[in-house]
């Protein structure tokens, strides 16, 4: 039995739409799971038909875009298989956070050509396509080669090899053990676990890298807030240059937590447009209060907004309690109804909790532009993760292949510390050498024997 | 004329006698009495077939020409798994054992080995009363100096004395024996083995035939005299009095007396010596050309390369009951005889050895194993089989495995069935066969369990398990045998659905026994199974508690506890197995035109091309393939397969309702 498989097919980089294609067992359960349609339940979702809705992270709840789902039921589909398509907007971090989420989901990063492949083996291909695929495939592989070789110019591949060469010594040391019992060579039980120590402690670094890549690439979160009724919406629409959030002047319009992502200076940023914080009743109002407050404490920037037609600084000082340490940023919105209250735009100024003030008016526009300058400066000063640790740009096969080496490792390193045979930990570490060697496109596992003779005097 | 003579003419006119002393046609040739050949003919003429089983040397068949040991890491595996499909290393090394230790004891069951040290001479005489009784197996003696061939058929064999004996299938074993040369320091020779004639004419044939021959080296270190050994001050090796024997099928009839081996050192005072006659040493002058194995060094190579140490073991074996002469592991080396006896005036014990036989390193012709397909048959010439050494191979254990697959395959060949392959996770020799055939060897090959993936799987206790089944259905099975494997692979299986779901309860009587017992205490229902993972619980415990089975058979306790307690272990990698299996049992066409193929590159035709392997899994292990040729391949064979089964209307629909 296959398992389920995921991958963007459309081309990288920006286009108007992107597609992410799933195929496996897992399909309908992984649609149910992310997919909210915009009318009615997914689990009446009927195949070959195409439903528009958003998808959310299931784990945080989180909607993330609006995107259209098709499901194929199998085996009338490309592969034969249940499979299903989901387009997106067409931004790289749209696509990549949809993939994740399906991987997350239970799917695997598709191997270049699999897709075809699958179609071949039920059946589905026409005859006469099948050199030509196959040619397809070749030269997929080899771009996906390519990719990763580029890549690893930027660094992995040589931690990556370093970890290689540890699992190696790693594995030397145990089949010394298990298949020269004779030779009369003593192994230091201190120095193998000190060994899987060390090289966990290096998988552990290079995912961190990895993952301190990918905040770096997902996004900085932006959340507006400010008084009901300031004009939050409609800056949002402004900054994202869409018009999705309600935009009305009865109080308390905005209900939900709605994200959109927009990409400015190669960094992704999210807008969160939070309903008024206030007091409420409302069952409604108070959930969307609470996930309000939970996106205050994980923003990277807050832009609070203050209603120049009715000033009030209350809520600007339970804000700026309640952040510790996001960038506050104020816009004196509606400065198209009434020029701002200059004294109080001066005891805002010299407050050094502040990071930034900007007067305009989001219904025309005025301001958004100073406003854009400003968050990029601040976020890219405020990026820890730049100046504390070593990033790595890493594919999500890649970063799946150094997890799994990692949660692998650990249990090595377990086995080994509870005194379980050496035969039973070699496995692990030849589990581990595959997935390393995934990365670096190298497929040959090392010459084990040989580093034993090279190392070791062996032999009677 | 006289009469006498005019008589025999009559005489043999009578019986119509002609002038040709082998006209018969034999079914099967094996050439080469050694490990590989007795398995092979063994395996032919008991399966029926008409065999002729040739040796240079009938005194010499069954010889330890090396070291006079059978088993140990890896090898033990192969010898179970022989024993297992039919074959006979194990019993004979069973019969002559004069010490049988279990090595990695303290180690888990996949990796436990049985080693036997073996009365050189008692396994001659045993292997030789086996082949000469064999019904269907004629021993003769000759030299092989050509191999004859037709359309690219081998149809038999050309004797030294001019003789041609027809087969339809010809093994050749010629061990060490082709173009083999000897060195003694820079004395060398041509020779098999130290004092018997090499085979001079097979190399050159087999080159006519266009097969790629190469060269290699290995050697084997002195004899010596046991009578001038001083044994006092060394370290005894005995071997363990509780032991289990290489075969499934019993005990030996009447056991050897048991002997035990010594342990002794060479030192600084040896090694200085050794590098001051490099100059005479026919590895370092570079008169030796052949690759020798890493694993097995010289002594002249152990201390050039690791210059730190101060000493080498060297185990003083025993060749045999009767034999005085003791085998020196540990020095073998090519360096002159001089040297070699300053060498042990060097040793402690050996102060005053006398060497009998001295030691030399032979250098002989092999033929690299790409050429082979799986089943051990020359992939461009049909009905021609090689096994052991001349595949590149060391070891007596590696040859018997490749003999008595050879000779299986030999057999399927006749019948038109399909070839015996063992693969990966089924046996060591399946790992072995697929690397050498895959991979090829650059110096001789040797079993080590790190050569298995799926060691965990191929364990010394499960071999039964893993092949009499293949063993039967080849005929190499006795059917009381299979049947008395089925009854207790059946009593095996019963009693671990027993202790699955027996269970005990924690009464207060229970617990109370668990802590009289030391073991530690439960607080629910657990099975038996549960408790017996426990590395405290042993399977005796279970008589305490009243739980025991007495029908269960006490030699299969062991087998039963390795199964309960790496269970998890195994399971992992049966996971392990069933990916491996998906590109394994995807089979390529005999057929395939791999050089059309536009969408690999040049040189992974090529090296496609030449190994032709026979599986997608092979293929990706072949040096040098990548994940993308895999990948084509893998589209191009399932095209293949749905052209063959076509029912095109269909697939045109369903890959249009897919555009």
């Amino acid at each position: 039995m296959n398992d389920t498989i995921a991958a963007v097919s459309t081309p990288e980089g920006r286009g108007g739409i992107s597609i992410v294609r799933i195929s496996g067992p897992d399909t309908l359960q992984i649609i149910q799971k992310l997919f909210i349609p915009r009318s009615f339940s997914s689990s009446k979702l009927r195949p070959w038909k195409v439903y528009c809705g958003y998808f959310q992270d299931p784990d945080t709840s989180i909607i993330q875009d609006e995107i259209l789902v098709t499901f194929f039921k199998g085996p009338q589909s490309y592969t034969g298989e249940d499979a299903a398509e989901f387009s997106c907007h067409g931004s790289p971090f749209i696509t990549q956070s949809l993939l994740e989420i399906v991987i997350r989901m239970g799917a695997r990063p598709a191997d270049p050509g699999e897709f075809t492949r699958r179609a071949f083996e039920n059946g589905k291909i026409d005859l006469s396509q099948a050199e030509a695929v196959a040619m397809i495939t070749a030269s997929e592989s080899e771009n996906a080669r390519r990719a990763a070789l580029n890549m690893l110019q930027g660094g992995l591949a040589r931690p990556v090899r370093n970890i290689r060469d540890s699992i190696t010594r790693l594995r030397v040391i145990l089949e010394i053990d298990l298949d020269f019992p004779e030779e009369a060579i003593t192994i230091d039980s201190q120095s193998i676990l000190q060994t899987f120590l060390e090289a966990e402690i290096q998988l552990q670094n290079l995912v961190d890298a990895g993952s301190a890549g990918d905040r770096l690439r997902q996004c900085r979160q932006i959340v507006i807030s400010g008084k009901v009724n300031a004009g939050k919406s409609s800056l949002f629409n402004q900054l994202t240059g869409r018009d999705r959030a309600i935009v009305s002047t009865e109080e308390g319009t905005t209900r939900d937590l709605l994200e959109a992502m927009s990409e400015w200076h190669g960094c992704r940023l999210t807008l969160v447009d939070t309903a008024g914080i206030r007091e409420s009743h409302s069952a409604a109002e108070t959930e969307a209060v609470k996930r309000s407050l939970a996106a205050l404490e994980t923003a990277d920037a807050i832009i609070y907004v203050i209603d120049g037609a009715n000033p009030d600084v209350g809520l600007l000082e339970t804000t700026i309690k309640l952040v510790r340490e996001s960038a506050i940023v104020i816009f004196w919105n509606k400065t198209d109804i009434c020029p701002p209250d200059q004294s109080l735009v001066e005891q805002i100024q010299t407050d050094p909790r502040i990071s930034g003030f900007l007067q305009g008016s989001a219904r025309f526009g005025w301001g958004i532009v100073e406003l854009r300058t400003l968050l990029r400066d601040l976020l890219d000063q405020s990026n820890p993760d730049i100046r504390e640790n070593p990033i790595l740009m890493m594919t999500i096969r890649q970063r799946n292949a150094l997890e799994q080496s990692l949660a692998l490792i650990r249990d090595a390193g377990k086995m080994m510390r509870d005194g379980i045979e050496p035969e039973c930990i070699v496995p692990s570490l030849r589990s581990i050498d595959h997935h390393l060697g995934s990365i670096l496109g190298d497929t040959l596992p090392p010459d084990i024997l040989g580093e034993i003779f090279a190392g070791f005097c062996i032999g009677k | 004329m006289n009469a006498a003579y005019l008589a025999y003419f009559a005489y043999t006119e009578h019986r119509g006698i002609e002038y040709m002393s082998r006209n018969v046609k034999y079914d099967v040739v094996v050439a080469g009495a050694g490990h590989a050949g007795i398995e092979a003919s063994m395996a032919c003429a008991r399966m029926g077939l008409n065999t002729a089983l040739i040796t240079l040397n009938v005194e010499m068949i069954g010889h330890m020409p090396c070291n006079p040991a059978v088993g140990g890491l890896g090898k033990s595996q192969i010898v179970r798994e022989i024993d297992a499909l039919g074959g006979w290393i194990g019993r004979l090394a069973d019969a002559t054992g004069i010490q049988f230790r279990m090595l990695n004891r303290k180690k888990g069951p996949a990796v436990w080995s049985l080693r036997t040290q073996n009365d050189k001479a008692a396994y001659r005489r045993a292997a030789q009363k086996l082949v000469f009784n064999q019904p269907k197996l004629d021993v003769l003696q000759d030299e092989i100096t050509a191999i004859q061939i037709k359309n690219r058929q081998c149809t038999g064999i050309v004797t030294s004395l001019g003789e041609t004996i027809q087969a339809r299938i010809v093994v050749l074993t010629p061990g060490t024996f082709m173009n083999g040369r000897i060195f003694i320091g820079l004395h060398s020779q041509e020779a098999g083995r130290l004092g018997e004639f090499p085979a001079r004419g097979l190399s050159q044939s087999l080159l006519n035939a266009g097969l790629t021959l190469g060269r290699l080296k290995t050697g084997t270190p002195c004899r010596i005299d046991g009578r001038t050994i001083d044994l006092s001050g060394l370290e005894a090796q005995p071997g363990d009095a509780d032991h289990p024997y290489f075969s499934h099928w019993g005990e030996p009839i009447d056991s050897l007396p048991q002997i035990e081996c010594y342990l002794t050192y060479t030192n600084r005072l040896t090694h200085e010596l050794i590098r001051n006659s490099l100059d005479r040493s026919p590895l370092y002058t570079g008169k030796i050309t052949g690759i020798g194995p890493r694993y097995c060094p010289s002594i002249e190579d152990k201390v050039m390369r690791f210059p730190d140490r101060d000493q080498h073991q060297i185990f003083l074996e025993p060749e045999g009951l009767d034999s005085k002469e003791i085998y020196a592991n540990g020095i073998s080396t090519s360096l002159p005889y001089d040297v070699q006896a300053a060498m042990l005036q060097s040793i402690r014990g050996l102060e005053n050895a006398r060497m009998i036989r001295p030691a030399y390193a032979v250098e002989y012709d092999f033929v690299q194993p790409t050429q082979l397909k799986p089943s051990l048959e020359c992939r461009e010439i049909d009905n021609l089989f090689l096994a052991g050494q001349i595949n590149g191979t060391s070891g007596y254990e590696e040859a018997a495995g490749q003999g008595l697959l050879a000779g299986i395959n030999a057999f399927r060949k006749l019948h038109e069935q399909n070839p015996l392959i063992l693969t990966r996770d089924q046996a060591y020799i399946g790992v072995m066969i697929d690397d050498l055939v895959t991979r090829g060897v650059d110096e001789p090959y040797r079993m080590f369990t790190s050569r298995a993936e799926y060691r965990l799987l191929l364990r010394s206790d499960n071999a039964d398990t893993r092949l009499v089944k293949t063993g039967f259905d080849s005929g190499l099975i006795e059917s009381d045998r299979y049947d008395l494997f089925q009854r207790r692979n059946r009593l095996l299986n019963d009693e671990l659905k027993r202790l699955e779901t027996q269970r005990l309860s924690p009464t207060k009587d229970n617990l109370a026994l668990m802590e009289k017992l030391s073991l530690q205490g439960i607080h629910r229902h657990m099975t038996l199974k549960e408790l017996l993972r426990r590395p405290e619980f042993s399977y005796s415990h279970l008589i305490e508690f009243g739980l025991d089975n007495p029908g269960f058979p006490s030699d299969l306790i062991e087998k039963l506890m390795i199964e309960i307690r790496y269970e998890g272990y195994i399971e992992r990698q049966v996971e392990d197995v069933s990916r491996f299996r998906k590109l394994e049992d995807t089979i390529i066409p005999a057929n395939f035109d791999y050089l059309s193929v536009d969408s690999l590159s040049n040189e992974v035709r090529q090296k496609l091309n030449a190994i032709r392997p026979v599986s997608l899994g092979q293929a990706s292990r072949i040096p040098g393939m990548t994940p993308a040729a895999i990948s084509v391949l893998s589209v191009l064979i399932h095209r293949a397969q749905i052209r063959r089964g076509s029912s095109g209307a269909q697939e045109k629909q369903d890959a249009a309702l897919d555009q």
